[in-house]
């Protein structure tokens, strides 16, 4: 994103050559002062937290009772956390899966919606499937943890229908956090498929129509026309949605509390724990800045590999 | 790009064009039933909720499930409402109002920064503007200890402000704004300032008007954010005549104990409706305003 | 008493009767100015104020328990504005409870007079969160008569720490298995005697299980699988404890624990009459007739009153080996160590914890009250089941729940490994191994500070 901002500064200094000196300082101050306010909420509420946070990693600090220097023991006790390597493995493993079902989901439903249909037909199903995303994640997850309830719950008397065993949705490691995968997919799916939608109508029908001259099937346009026209899309796309899932919470935390034991347990879940529950602000500091710098990490690699298939027109 | 598919010299005999067309048919039938399988899967457990929220509470838990309601005993609703312990209207009312204030001073600052960042030139501007993309990646779960001491040291405990000041800005918001004042022609800004136009009337008159789209986008999505909060009032309401919405129902869970499921889910049913209602109404814009905060990317 | 079952929701439309109350509680107070003769004695030799003092009580019970309370205050305590609110059970039983609590007053709220049990206690007398009441008592020989003779010694101890008092109980349960009389009749089973075992248990389950994943399937018993006091229910009749006496160890490793483990995995993995506890929600599925047996406390009758359901009894938990024991836990109401007005917060101590509020308790069907006379007054037969006696009964072999001072720890290391025991993912050993692991460090580090 960076290099874009960078290479339309370029652009503007082209076409915008330097005027007189006043006229650049008065410029200049109306710019600070339009910034300040968003300025200041981006100092108080995100700057300072970090530092703040930097901070907090070397005390011992309970909310309750002054804080104590801890000196580096709350970093080296990361190394030893097992617990939290185990937590960072189901964040990981519950954010490739909903980031990867997502964006694969909402793009083919984009392509089906995308085509010629009766009107009123398109409404129905685009109202059904983006729906979800405007309810609240918290108050249908008490919806679904009814429809996930193992013992007479209404997912497995239905799959009990036509004859399959009753699944653990809840109570297995195996699936509890493959339950918080469909329920977060249930959930976004709809507006990953609206952003495709959106790449998808941006392109050129002259595209299709040559690849049709071309002789190119359904498939061959898919592949060869809509992919890699959409690839700018997919990937801001997929970058937030693997911004979104690592940060998952209120999700798990009405729909299994973690369980049972840690096999659903999330990472944001686990500093939020050890922060308010144990009250080690210290160690939960630094925790959470772990997940900052793989955030961070995860991000950059992104966008260096985005280089290798996202393609601009 | 689409001359790669290539061999367009080759004949097309009678059999490939049946064969592509088979393809063609199956790949079609898929996305229908895709697409309405999909549809089916999402709407289902809103129906299952609003058939079950009109069940007689003591079948509530009663196999087969409906999904379609079979009883209509609408007075969960009114017991969800008249109930003197979940006062649903006014966690509605705190929702509401957190959602239009953090909205509208979002609506506002990330306007403003984005004329200041895409339009007009100071020193230190690509820094500054380079601290809000990097902000975008900090994840709220790092600052969530340290704002706690932040809110407390304000004394804004126990208050909506803890809710509302820490989303007085956002830097997605900024960012998206600054991208689309970029966008629009220089030679807008050159008739006003040729005609002597301050930098607030530009942004005010000239740019903020054309700017709709993108702001509904912003607005409705701060709104939904706002509305679906979780963790802020997790940490910082305590009071129930002060709750939002998902801390509510999350909590009542608890209360679900007395074993209510019907009333539970009338109580949901109310915290969507509004949200239902809005949005049949206003779908076009919504939709757009989604695909507009996926295009800048 | 534990868990979540006992909603704690209602602050909220409170407000408004409380702005009235504030009100009220002026007016009353300008009465009491007008004539001084007829104000009550409040504890203090001062002279009634003008301002009422505002003093306020959280609590982990449903807060229109106290709605009576408030009233009277405004007759008994006039220059107190007495506001009580709810604390959230976080995610658990007082673990999340006393947490939540601990947030609240690091962030800085007043809390004047606290509602904590047991569990919680030595977690908040640790925190310096609480002020001994043995002053006061020294003070008001009303209030300590009444403690000294009228609440059982083992309900006063509990709340003790030191030998210092730090909360005065207010009320108490223990745990006893509630059951389906209907369907008992229906099977033409005989109602469980006082000394039924775990073998006449399991029995009885078998019998009145039919689970078939259908339609109509019915559970013969489901337990919450998580909580000291819902496990100790079983170890305690097993004669074995998942703590040293002292709770300062683990007492995990004990083959009894794991025996008492072991039965109630069965009853879910291989006789298949219990649900797996996850998202299964046991008042509904009790009331609607689709699970016989429950284990609970007193607290449970107020949701079978509310859902207008009778036909169902109690009988203390089956029993293995050892002495008769039931497990029991008593709260009651502290003066919070932040606290302004301590001796308005001692009035307040005592208004919510006095005979009317103990009735208007027994009446919503809430916890068994402290008071021996309350629980001896024809309406505590009245509200709930036939053998209604046995609640207060069982008092003379009641044994006090485990509560470390580190309970808000050992609660969740407990209850996470539970859980892979009841899905079966793990041996009843290895998970209480794994749970032993977890809980000794912390046991340890606990006696270094």
């Amino acid at each position: 994103m960076t290099s874009t901002a960078l290479s339309d500064d370029r652009i503007d200094r082209q076409a915008n050559p330097q005027k007189g000196t006043t006229l650049a300082r008065r410029e200049a101050w109306a710019g600070y002062l339009f910034a300040t306010p968003a300025l200041l909420g981006l100092l108080v509420f995100t700057a300072l937290p970090i530092v703040a946070s930097l901070v907090l990693i070397f005390l011992h600090y309970d909310l309750l009772t002054p804080p104590k220097w801890a000196g580096v023991e709350n970093v080296t006790r990361l190394t030893s956390d097992s617990r939290m390597f185990r937590i960072y493995w189901n964040s990981l493993r519950l954010t490739v899966g909903a980031t990867f079902l997502n964006n694969v989901l909402g793009l083919l439903l984009a392509v089906g919606l995308n085509r010629a249909m009766p009107w009123g037909i398109r409404y129905l199903l685009r109202t059904s499937i983006f729906f979800p995303v405007m309810t609240t994640t918290a108050s249908l997850a008490v919806v679904w943890r009814f429809l996930l309830t193992q013992d007479r719950g209404v997912v497995n008397f239905l799959i009990g229908q036509i004859g399959l065993d009753p699944v653990p949705w809840l109570s297995s490691s195996a699936w509890a956090l493959a339950s918080a995968m469909i329920y977060d997919v249930w959930k976004s799916c709809g507006y990953l498929m609206v952003i495709y939608l959106a790449g998808l109508q941006g392109i050129p029908t002259v595209y299709y129509e040559a690849a049709r001259i071309d002789g190119a099937g359904f498939w061959q346009q898919f592949r060869n026309v809509t992919l890699p026209l959409i690839s700018p899309t997919a990937f801001f796309a997929i970058v937030i949605s693997l911004i979104g899932a690592f940060q998952i919470f209120d999700n798990v935390w009405v729909l299994t509390e973690g369980g049972p034991g840690d096999a659903s347990r999330v990472i944001a879940m686990y500093i939020y724990e050890k922060a308010f529950r144990g009250f080690e602000m210290g160690y939960a500091s630094a925790v959470s800045f772990t997940l900052f710098i793989i955030l961070i990490t995860l991000t950059m690699l992104q966008f260096l590999g985005a280089r290798r298939w996202v393609h601009y027109e | 790009m689409a001359t790669t598919t290539g061999s367009s010299a080759r004949p097309i005999s009678i059999h490939k064009e049946y064969r592509k067309s088979v393809w063609l048919h199956l790949g079609e039938a898929f996305l229908w039933v895709l697409l309405i399988g999909i549809a089916v899967i999402e709407i289902a457990p809103i129906s299952w909720m609003f058939s079950t929220s009109l069940r007689d509470p003591k079948n509530s838990f009663d196999l087969p499930p409906d999904f379609w309601p079979t009883a209509l005993h609408w007075q969960n609703y009114l017991a969800v409402i008249n109930s003197p312990d979940i006062e649903f209207m006014l966690f509605f009312w705190n929702s509401l109002k957190i959602a239009l204030i953090v909205t509208g001073a979002q609506l506002l600052t990330c306007s403003m920064a984005g004329y200041a960042f895409g339009r007009l030139r100071f020193f230190g501007r690509d820094i500054l503007f380079g601290l809000f993309l990097a902000s975008l990646m900090v994840p709220a779960t790092v600052t969530l200890i340290p704002s706690f001491i932040i809110i407390r040291s304000l004394d804004l405990m126990n208050t909506h402000w803890a809710l509302i000041l820490p989303s007085v800005t956002s830097a997605f918001g900024v960012f998206l704004l600054r991208q689309h004042f970029k966008s629009l022609p220089e030679e807008l800004l050159d008739a006003a300032k040729i005609d002597g136009a301050g930098y607030f009337r530009i942004y005010w008159q000239i740019l903020l008007p054309l700017t709709g789209p993108a702001l509904s986008a912003l607005g409705i999505f701060t709104f939904l954010a706002s509305w679906n909060n979780f963790v802020g009032p997790l940490l910082f309401l305590r009071d129930w005549d002060k709750f939002t919405f998902p801390i509510a129902i999350a909590t009542i869970r608890g209360y679900m104990g007395s074993g209510n499921q019907s009333e539970v889910l009338a109580g949901i049913m109310i915290s969507i409706f509004p949200l239902l209602v809005f949005f049949l109404l206003a779908q076009r814009w919504i939709v757009q305003g989604a695909a507009i905060t996926g295009l800048k990317g | 008493m534990s868990k979540l079952q006992m909603p704690s929701h209602q602050n909220m439309s409170r407000r408004d009767m409380l702005r009235l109350a504030g009100v009220g509680a002026a007016g009353a107070a300008l009465a009491a100015c007008a004539a001084p003769a007829a104000a009550p004695d409040s504890g203090g030799d001062s002279a009634p104020a003008m301002e009422p003092v505002t003093v306020i009580a959280t609590t982990s019970m449903p807060v229109n328990t106290f709605d009576n309370a408030l009233d009277r205050s405004l007759d008994r305590i006039p220059d107190i504005a007495m506001e009580v609110n709810a604390n959230g059970w976080g995610e658990g039983g007082w673990d999340g409870y006393s947490d939540t609590l601990l947030t609240r007053i690091a962030g800085g709220e007043q809390i004047d007079v606290i509602m904590i049990a047991i569990e919680g206690l030595r977690l908040l007398t640790a925190k310096n969160v609480l002020v001994a009441l043995d002053d006061f008592l020294a003070a008001d020989a009303p209030a300590n008569e009444i403690l000294q003779n009228d609440v059982h010694v083992t309900l006063r101890e509990m709340l003790q720490v030191d030998g210092k008092q730090f909360e005065y109980p207010f009320s108490w349960n223990n745990m006893v298995m509630y059951y389906n009389t209907a369907v008992f009749e229906e099977e033409g089973l005989e109602p469980p005697s006082t000394d039924w075992t775990w073998d006449d248990f399991l029995q009885t389950c078998l019998q009145v299980a039919n689970v078939t994943g259908g339609a109509d399937d019915r559970f013969a018993y489901s337990f919450w699988g998580a909580g000291m006091f819902g496990m100790a229910a079983w170890y305690f009749n097993n004669d074995v404890s998942p703590m040293s006496d002292d709770w300062m160890d683990s007492n995990l490793l004990d083959p009894k624990v794991a025996e008492t483990v072991q039965f109630m995995a069965d009853l879910i993995l291989e006789h298949k009459v219990a649900p797996n506890p996850e998202g299964w929600d046991e008042w509904a599925q009790f009331h609607a007739g689709n699970l016989v047996m429950r284990t609970c406390g007193r607290w449970c009758i107020g949701g079978s009153l509310e859902a207008e359901f009778n036909t169902y009894d109690i009988q203390y938990q089956p029993h293995q080996a050892g002495p008769l024991k039931t497990v029991a836990g008593t709260d009651g109401w502290g003066i919070s160590s932040s606290t302004e007005s301590p001796q308005e917060a001692w009035e307040v101590v005592k208004l919510l914890s006095d005979t009317d509020t103990s009735i208007d308790m027994v009446q919503l069907g809430g916890n068994i009250p402290a008071l021996r006379s309350v629980a001896e007054m024809p309406v505590f037969a009245e509200f709930g089941p036939p053998n209604t006696a046995l609640f207060y009964e069982s008092l003379d072999f009641a044994a006090t729940v485990p509560s470390p001072t580190n309970f808000n720890i050992v609660e969740p290391i407990l209850n996470r490994n539970y859980a892979t025991i009841w899905n079966g993912e793990r041996t009843v050993e290895e998970a209480l191994q794994a749970a032993h692991d977890e809980l000794q460090p912390e046991m340890d580090k606990l006696k270094q500070s």
